[in-house]
């Protein structure tokens, strides 16, 4: 779901659409930051990376094993990269419904992540570009979690109306073994997420899995159940 | 292994030079492959394509003038025998399945192994080849 242009320049009085013009500018921004990585330090690497075999093959067998590993280092680094240009910029924003989006993000990660993956999606309503785009993020965090625990084998992303809203509920069967590093922020940005678009977000954790839940309104200053 | 006695026609393009010039001595040092021309954008990838007919192009899906998947398209609709692997720094199902659809042959994510860039080549050549 690609942002909408501005309508003109005229200054937004409601808050929703407010909401909603932040949460382009978040999207656009995140385009930008994709867009710049990919065409500066990734080609960069890869240059470098394609070179750097090149010249490791006239080494002699010593120092070829030095080279070989800078290059391995370098490989890394653009794994890491390509990981956050996805994550900025997933290509499953593109689609048009939030079945849609959350159906190739969820699948393809757990194929990729060797995860049995599934998908409940329960909502018939149409929903504001706020909701889908706010879900979405929501969920991206959630799953991307999922992998860096590690432990799961099996993601399920479930999402029903619940009291006038939408409720989203990301499980896996890993059992929970400490937090990885960043998964302190991680927590706290889904939270912020949630709250901004008015709902709530909480998480469980047990030696079954962890299960991270939130809730959106449909409709903005609709009670919190 | 060559076409006969002729070595698999090859076209790069890329929008970043560095890499080119990285891909052209990758190919070239290889005596089965001939680097017939390199290009930079999506309309000089058309243009040189026409006037040069290769057996393969190694293409960036992220180009100047229209993009790697406009560029894709294009190119089947004007060269149906060459061959097209894309090469990409993005590696997403969704990427790689839209380039599938517009009839690239294969698909490799930039940071492959040389020696995979290489033999994608030979496979993409030969099948090229065959088809000729």
């Amino acid at each position: 779901m690609l942002p909408e242009p501005l309508d003109g320049q005229r200054p937004v009085a409601d808050p929703a659409g407010l909401i909603d013009h932040l949460l382009h500018a978040h999207e656009l921004d995140r385009q930008r930051l994709a867009e710049r990585i990919h065409d500066d330090p990734m080609q960069a690497l890869v240059a470098v990376g394609l070179r750097m075999q090149l010249l490791a093959a006239r080494l002699p067998e010593a120092e070829r094993e030095h080279m070989n590993e800078v290059t391995e280092a370098v490989s890394a680094a653009m794994t890491t990269l390509r990981g956050l240009v996805t994550s900025l910029r997933p290509r499953a924003l593109e689609l048009g419904t939030l079945e849609e989006m959350l159906r190739a993000y969820v699948l393809h990660a757990a194929e990729e992540w060797a995860l049995d993956g599934q998908v409940d999606y329960l909502v018939a309503d149409e929903l504001e570009s706020r909701v889908v785009l706010t879900a979405f993020r929501l969920t991206q965090i959630a799953v991307e979690d999922v992998r860096r625990r590690g432990s799961a084998t099996r993601l399920t992303v479930t999402v029903r109306p619940d009291h006038g809203g939408l409720l989203t509920e990301v499980g896996d069967n890993g059992p929970h073994d400490g937090q990885p590093e960043g998964a302190e922020l991680s927590s706290r940005v889904m939270r912020e997420w949630a709250l901004s678009g008015g709902g709530w977000w909480e998480s469980e954790a047990s030696a079954t899995g962890t299960t991270v839940r939130f809730w959106l309104p449909l409709r903005l200053l609709e009670a919190t159940p | 292994m060559t076409i006969g006695d002729d070595p698999i026609r090859v076209l790069i393009v890329d929008d970043e030079p560095a890499i080119r010039a990285a891909l052209h001595a990758l190919l070239e040092i290889e005596p089965d492959i001939a680097v017939v021309g390199v290009a930079g954008s999506a309309q000089e990838a058309v243009s040189l394509a026409e006037q040069l007919a290769p057996d393969v192009i190694v293409l960036d899906i992220r180009l100047p003038g229209g993009g790697g998947e406009r560029a894709a398209g294009e190119l089947r609709r004007r060269v149906p025998a060459t061959k097209l692997l894309a090469f990409s720094a993005l590696g997403d199902h969704e990427s790689i399945a839209t380039m599938r659809s517009l009839g690239v042959s294969d698909y490799l994510v930039k940071g492959a192994p040389n020696h995979e860039v290489v033999d994608a080549v030979r496979v993409l050549g030969q099948r090229a080849a065959r088809g000729r």
